[in-house]
């Protein structure tokens, strides 16, 4: 479970977070929506323990991690999986190394155990075994995010993910894959997932639960349903380009889920 | 007249927080070097990389400097008949000071800009946090390596500067000048004392921590993306220069004190 109160977070004086409030109970898959530039990312990342927020607390599967050291951070992540926006492969490692990168670090698996279970994560993530000694810039990026999945998927049996803009940038049949991928592993493993997009319609095949965040405050945080019917101007505004193909969405969504 | 005093004011408190910056990142890799985990592989890699990496430009930088020092020492040195110390005049400036100097210089060129652009770069694209994310300290795990492998580099770096420069010396006392072989290598051999080494093999050390220092410090202080990994690749190129030519200063003249000469 995933629990966040009265965070504000502000970077060189400038406010970025501003009373943020929100819970992702265990199991289920949240999507933070919202413009570019109004703070998705940084929750993330204060979730992750990459940042600290100047006030409130961050609990992570019922364990208050305000004010944790360095070392309870580092053990709290064993459990955390972070999909980063384009991947961040590392890019002087082959994709194999990516991918057995925690298992070679923080474990004494053999070469051999290691190259099983990287092999065993690629092919999760549906991608060819033979790509493990390419290096990241030889992939796609759509590969290179389904690279990334695996990353997590090998190295640390995440009880949460974190995505953050998993599909930005990539073509049609790319984002089907990525969108597949999270909710085949929500399904599969039960994981406690958020996703940080602006783009409305890959938000409506991940997940039914949505926060809108807008300046750096949380606008809204219910169901699809309750964020068609809203009436805050922001979220009118920003629902508004998506019009067209919205309703179609709605209903789509509404007949997989039911 | 006010907007001068302004600016050399601003400069001045920047350069002053920047000195600061560097002292207390300095402190966080010193006191990382001796602590677990220990990245072999990436230390061998930044040997590799920043060490054999650099040989050609040390072989380039010897001879022409050695060669260009030999043709403007041997015409003053002719109008007082002492073209024949020609040897120990190379060796001398050569082991002390210039071997040293522009090694750092060619060193801080190619490395601390690399350095600076690969870990700025890192950071940009979110590698860094990656590797925190998966309980990885990068500052031992990036910055540690490149000082460790500057640290032990720079000296083997300025004794082949100073070798190669040597022989670019005598390529121009023996075809142009006509010193006799025996009469250079006999100079060179007295000049290349306890005390001369002393002076010239002490400050590599310290060079490779400034180049290290700063190149890290840049790449991990950069901030605005790509435009910010360009404008950290020159400071770093900038910064460690400077810091090159001011240690250089220092140094002799604490090792002078020292040495009591």
């Amino acid at each position: 479970m995933i629990q966040l109160e009265n965070i504000y977070l502000s970077l060189g004086g400038r406010p970025i977070l501003k009373n943020i409030n929100f819970a992702v109970p265990r199991g289920e898959t949240k999507v933070i929506l919202g413009p570019s530039g109004s703070g998705k990312s940084s929750i993330l990342k204060i979730i992750l323990g990459l940042w600290r927020p100047d006030s409130g607390r961050v609990i992570i599967d019922g364990r208050d991690m305000t004010g944790a050291s360095n070392e309870e951070w580092d053990r709290a992540r064993y459990h955390i999986g972070m999909i980063f926006q384009e991947g961040a492969l590392f890019d002087s490692l082959t994709v194999g190394e990516n991918i057995g990168y925690w298992l070679f670090e923080h474990t004494k698996m053999s070469e051999e155990e290691i190259e099983v279970r990287v092999g065993r994560a690629l092919v999760e993530v549906g991608l060819d075994p033979e790509i493990l000694d390419r290096m990241p810039d030889e992939l796609s990026g759509g590969m290179r995010r389904r690279v990334a999945i695996a990353r997590a998927l090998a190295s640390l049996e995440p009880k949460i993910m974190l995505y953050d803009e998993p599909t930005t940038g990539l073509d049609p049949l790319a984002v089907e894959t990525i969108i597949d991928q999270i909710t085949s592993l929500q399904k599969r493993k039960e994981v406690t997932s958020l996703v940080v997009t602006h783009d409305i319609s890959d938000a409506l095949k991940v997940s039914n639960r949505f926060i809108m965040i807008a300046e750096g405050e949380v606008i809204f945080d219910g169901n699809s349903e309750e964020l068609r019917g809203s009436n805050h101007p922001f979220v009118f505004r920003f629902l508004g380009p998506f019009k067209s193909t919205l309703a179609h969405a709605f209903a789509s969504f509404g007949e997989e889920k039911g | 007249m006010a907007s001068v005093a302004l600016a050399v004011n601003e400069r001045l408190k920047k350069m002053v927080f920047e000195a600061q910056g560097i002292t207390a990142f300095a402190g966080k890799v010193f006191a990382k070097v001796f602590a677990p985990p220990f990245y072999w592989r990436d230390l061998y890699e930044q040997i590799h990389f920043l060490g054999i990496g650099s040989v050609y430009l040390c072989v380039f930088t010897g001879i022409f400097a050695g060669q260009a020092m030999a043709l403007q020492f041997s015409k003053e040195m002719a109008e007082f008949g002492a073209k024949d110390y020609m040897g120990r005049i190379i060796t001398l400036a050569n082991v002390r000071a210039l071997g040293p100097v522009l090694t750092g210089l060619m060193v801080a060129a190619r490395v601390s800009s690399g350095i600076a652009a690969e870990i700025g770069s890192m950071k940009a694209s979110n590698q860094i946090d990656a590797l925190i994310s998966f309980g990885t300290d990068p500052i031992k795990k990036l910055a540690v390596p490149r000082l460790l492998a500057l640290f032990l580099m720079m000296p083997i770096l300025t004794i082949l500067t100073d070798t190669i420069a040597i022989i670019g010396g005598w390529i121009v006392s023996h075809f142009i000048v006509h010193v006799s072989d025996a009469l250079y290598w006999t100079n060179v051999k007295q000049k290349l004392t306890y005390g001369n080494l002393l002076v010239g093999m002490t400050k590599p050390f310290f060079f490779g921590i400034i180049i290290a220092i700063v190149g890290c410090y840049k790449g991990f202080s950069s901030e605005g993306g790509t435009r910010g990994v360009g404008q950290a690749t020159r400071e770093a190129v900038v910064v460690s220069s400077i810091s090159i030519l001011v240690a250089e200063f220092m140094m002799t003249k604490g090792l002078f004190a020292i040495l009591g000469w």
